[in-house]
């Protein structure tokens, strides 16, 4: 305290902050928060748009009448080697692809989360679990998934659970070196005097206040998860060959672009390229809008 | 050097009330604690300390840091357990309680830490910070209820009921150090550790707080035990004084007697470097 | 308020030398969102050469501001909106606020030296403190080889009180205790040889006879080297045993200054007699200070101290800032009451 710069207290005319503040401060476009709107708009925008606005046409019917047609007025994007719109494919992706990697993500928050928080006392179990973890780690995402969706079949379910298991180590560890630095203030020995129960602590204190790291990781590994999946795509593996997918447009664009056409390749990665980058601007401006929220200016 | 004795008053010296349960409310019977390195070898935090605290009383242990003071005062809530010698509260010593039982003797102390705004969990509001130890304890107490015994809390330690919805983050240094002290009264504690409550605040905060300390005690009819550095603080909240040096117990009595008169050549070393 | 107001302000008993440090009419701002707040307020203080200069205030005073002011350690949101610090060196006087950055830098380190509040963070932990005392010289080209440096900074650790010089200096900050390592950055800041020292809460958080040893080196390492300093601190205690004049801010604003003991003996201002009385004492009651220090997000019209304020009030108190007026010589206080 001594020494301080001095900083009004509470917000804006000493208001307390809710909840609701946080989404009044995102939508006032506070200073960084731009890239944070965008992210959300085309992740949220894309999504909706494949599964509620009508799409100009069918992504999965093929077109024998048009195929590999340049854009143009008719097809933005042109068609692909099935004569299908790629604009509409693109789209009707997103709502593919973007839930998947999420789902994937959240099976390995709550996961690996809970485990996370749950290591983060001592012992020799702990210390166990951390070398299995470090084993686990050592895997090759790509190949294990490969091989998980390989053995147990392509299905949405299949693939979730693979990326999920994949992802849980990097939660763990997150999730714990939190846990330790929360742990380590003095408002949790306020609890132990008190007479709190180890339980109790760790779920009104300790969880609380490692949500914010969690719900920025959930982001980036959704955006880890979605270049997972792409690649799972490209190799044939992870969804029916009817569902479109990204990963499934690359594979299938790839040998065209030798010979100029390069509109069936270049939307679907540009997708998948601007999904990532929001992925990874929403854990960003996460961070930082939970990290400021209990607090002031 | 011989080993001070326990601080308990003499016979014919106002104390307690008449008839008031036997015996100190708190108790260090040669209280040992150690912490082995590999590097360093064996240092004892605490060593051989006596301390009897009687219910009503204010005691306040002083030494600089290092000297074991901190490592002392979570003894006394069982939170840390002495590796020789034992420490008692209510008669029962900690370390032959369960751990279930020792959580519910915590019921009965209060404490209140030296960081206002580290102690308390930032993403709380103030009225839940405040009640949690109605919440541990006494389950049966309705939402409502417990809002209403956080408001009377925070009344007793002069902040307004407006304070209840917000967070740690918009109070000043002094408003947090009060919700601490709020939550440390609000089950009506037999007693309440301070650890060094005042020496994060400004010189005028401190005043505020002292002064409400001792109007809180007068209200409550609480024993105190009080961890400082500061010898002025000590003197003006306490009757009896536990000096420390190294964990070892340098000199105890009444803060007359160790003012007036400091057996102890550190005590005096102690005075004579307290500035202003 | 002009520097000649505080001009004759002489501790008895100790002839002080010419101005060091002329700081007049200084404000520095924050801006914090869309929000301004007054963190110093036409502040003006004087250092003497060979003056103990203490400036107490407590948070929301603006004394850490004002010497951070000084030496341009503001953050990117400060900004100093009036005034002047002249700093006189050798003859040589220069404006602190407004020269440029590069005769800024020249004159910290040989000019001007600093002692940090958090002294864990000034040391290097990856450095002996020999090192550090060499990476000063070498910095600044200070005259003469290694062995007389090494020499240089024995002396010097041997002025603060270590018993042992030679072996502090080979050893890393954090084998220092607390108290130590603020002595080893006393000797870092003073090793130039600076005309002004400037220490920052030099003894907060450090242990009664620590505190006391690291100012008693500090004062004599100043009475030997003959530069001045200003301590800034909240502990009354510490201005009272080592520092010659004191200065009392509030609000941003100096309240009062003057001879250190006949202001605190004889204090003029009602915020200085409050902060003295809030001093607890065994067996005296405490009349603490009500309130607490507003936002500053305002300058105020009259007095700053009105709202707390314990004394009955002139009806001037609420209409106009009483300026910084002499009250006996060498005493000045702002302020109607009396």
């Amino acid at each position: 305290m001594i020494g301080e710069v001095i900083q009004p207290a509470g917000g804006p005319a000493g208001q307390p902050w809710r909840n609701g503040q946080a989404a009044t401060r995102l939508l006032s476009g506070t200073r960084g928060n731009s890239a944070l709107i965008a992210a959300c708009v085309w992740l949220v925008g894309s999504v909706l748009a494949a599964v509620v606005a009508p799409l100009p046409y069918s992504p999965t019917a093929p077109n024998p009448a048009a195929v590999l047609a340049p854009p143009s007025g008719a097809h933005w994007l042109g068609t692909d080697q099935n004569g299908t719109d790629v604009l509409s494919r693109v789209i009707a992706a997103a709502s593919n692809d973007i839930p998947l990697a999420l789902a994937g993500a959240l099976v390995a928050a709550i996961l690996g989360g809970a485990a996370g928080v749950a290591l983060s006392r001592d012992g020799r179990i702990t210390d166990a679990c951390m070398r299995l973890l470090d084993l686990f780690q050592s895997l090759p995402v790509l190949v294990v998934a490969l091989t998980i969706v390989a053995l147990a079949g392509s299905s949405f379910t299949n693939v979730v659970v693979a990326l999920g298991l994949i992802m849980i180590p990097q939660f763990v560890r997150i999730t714990r070196a939190e846990a330790l630095v929360v742990r380590s203030h003095r408002f949790i020995e306020a609890s132990d005097a008190i007479g709190a129960s180890g339980l109790r602590v760790t779920f009104r204190h300790v969880l609380p206040n490692v949500m914010p790291v969690v719900l920025a990781q959930l982001s980036l590994s959704a955006g880890m998860g979605l270049l997972a999946i792409a690649g799972l795509g490209f190799l044939g593996v992870g969804v029916q060959p009817s569902t479109p997918s990204w990963g499934l447009m690359l594979n299938g664009g790839a040998q065209f672009i030798g010979t100029g056409q390069w509109w069936v390749l270049i939307p679907p990665a540009g997708a998948i390229v601007l999904s990532v980058l929001s992925f990874n601007a929403l854990a960003r401006g996460l961070q930082r809008l939970l990290e400021k929220e209990p607090r002031d200016l | 050097m011989p080993r001070p004795s326990a601080t308990e008053p003499a016979p014919d010296q106002p104390g307690g009330q008449p008839g008031a349960g036997s015996g100190p409310l708190l108790r260090f019977a040669a209280a040992s604690k150690r912490y082995s390195s590999r590097d360093f070898g064996d240092r004892w935090a605490v060593r051989e300390v006596d301390l009897s605290v009687l219910a009503g009383k204010t005691v306040s242990i002083v030494g600089e840091s290092g000297s074991g003071k901190s490592t002392m005062i979570r003894m006394a809530m069982g939170l840390i357990t002495p590796d020789e010698g034992s420490v008692e509260f209510g008669g029962q010593q900690w370390s032959r309680l369960t751990r279930k039982e020792r959580r519910a003797q915590r019921g009965r102390i209060g404490m209140v830490f030296q960081e206002p705004f580290g102690a308390l969990d930032p993403r709380q509001r103030i009225w839940e910070i405040v009640v949690e130890p109605l919440t541990v304890h006494q389950r049966g107490i309705s939402k409502p209820e417990r809002q209403e015994r956080a408001r009377q809390a925070l009344e007793l330690v002069g902040l307004n009921a407006d304070m209840l919805k917000k967070l740690p983050a918009q109070l000043s240094g002094g408003q947090q150090q009060r919700v601490g002290i709020a939550r440390a009264i609000v089950g009506r504690p037999e007693l309440v550790l301070l650890d060094e409550p005042t020496s994060a605040l400004d010189l005028s905060v401190q005043a505020q707080l002292l002064e409400l300390l001792v109007e809180l005690r007068a209200e409550l009819a609480t024993t105190y035990v009080l961890v400082s550095h500061d010898l002025h603080v000590a003197a003006y909240l306490a009757d009896q004084v536990l000096v420390l040096k190294d964990g070892t117990a340098m000199e105890s009595g009444t803060v007359d007697e160790v003012f007036d008169s400091p057996a102890s050549p550190y005590t005096r070393e102690l005075l004579r470097a307290q500035l202003g | 308020m002009t520097a000649d107001a505080q001009a004759g302000a002489e501790a008895p008993g100790k002839a002080s030398g010419e101005p060091v440090l002329s700081i007049t009419d200084l404000s520095v701002r924050y801006r914090i969102g869309q929000s301004t707040v007054h963190a110093v307020n036409e502040a003006t203080v004087t250092v003497r050469s060979g003056d103990i200069v203490g400036i107490i205030g407590e948070t929301g005073s603006g004394k850490t501001t004002i010497v951070r002011s000084l030496l341009r350690l503001l953050p990117p949101n400060a900004s100093i909106s009036a005034g002047q610090a002249l700093f006189t060196s050798a003859g040589i006087a220069t404006d602190l606020v407004s020269c440029d950055r590069r005769a800024h830098r020249r004159l910290l380190g040989p000019q001007i030296g600093f002692v940090p509040q958090d002294t864990v963070g000034a040391l290097s932990p990856v450095r002996t403190v020999w090192r550090h005392f060499q990476d000063t010289f070498a910095a600044h080209g200070q005259a003469g080889n290694r062995q007389q440096w090494r020499a240089q900074a024995e002396q010097l650790l041997g002025e603060m009180n270590f018993p042992d010089p030679a072996r502090v200096l080979n050893q890393y900050p954090h084998e220092l205790s607390g108290g130590m390592a603020q002595r080893v950055v006393i000797a870092l800041a003073i090793s130039l040889n600076p005309a002004l020292l400037i220490a920052d809460e030099p003894t907060s958080g450090l242990d009664a006879t620590s505190k006391a040893r690291a100012l008693q080196s500090l004062t004599a390492l100043s009475a030997n080297h003959g530069c001045a300093v200003i301590i800034v601190t909240h502990d009354i205690g510490v201005v009272r045993a080592f520092c010659d004049q004191a200065a009392v801010m509030y609000g941003g604003f100096v309240v009062e200054a003057g001879n250190a003991a006949a202001l605190l003996d004889h204090p003029a201002h009602p915020y200085t007699r409050a902060l003295l009385g809030s001093v607890p004492r065994r067996g005296q009651p405490l009349t603490p200070l009500r309130g607490r220090v507003g936002t500053l997000l305002e300058l105020p019209v009259g007095c700053p101290f009105i709202d707390r304020c314990p004394q009955v009030h002139d009806e001037r108190c609420a209409v106009s800032r009483p300026p910084l007026a002499e009250r006996e010589p060498g005493h000045y206080a702002a302020t109607f009451c009396h």
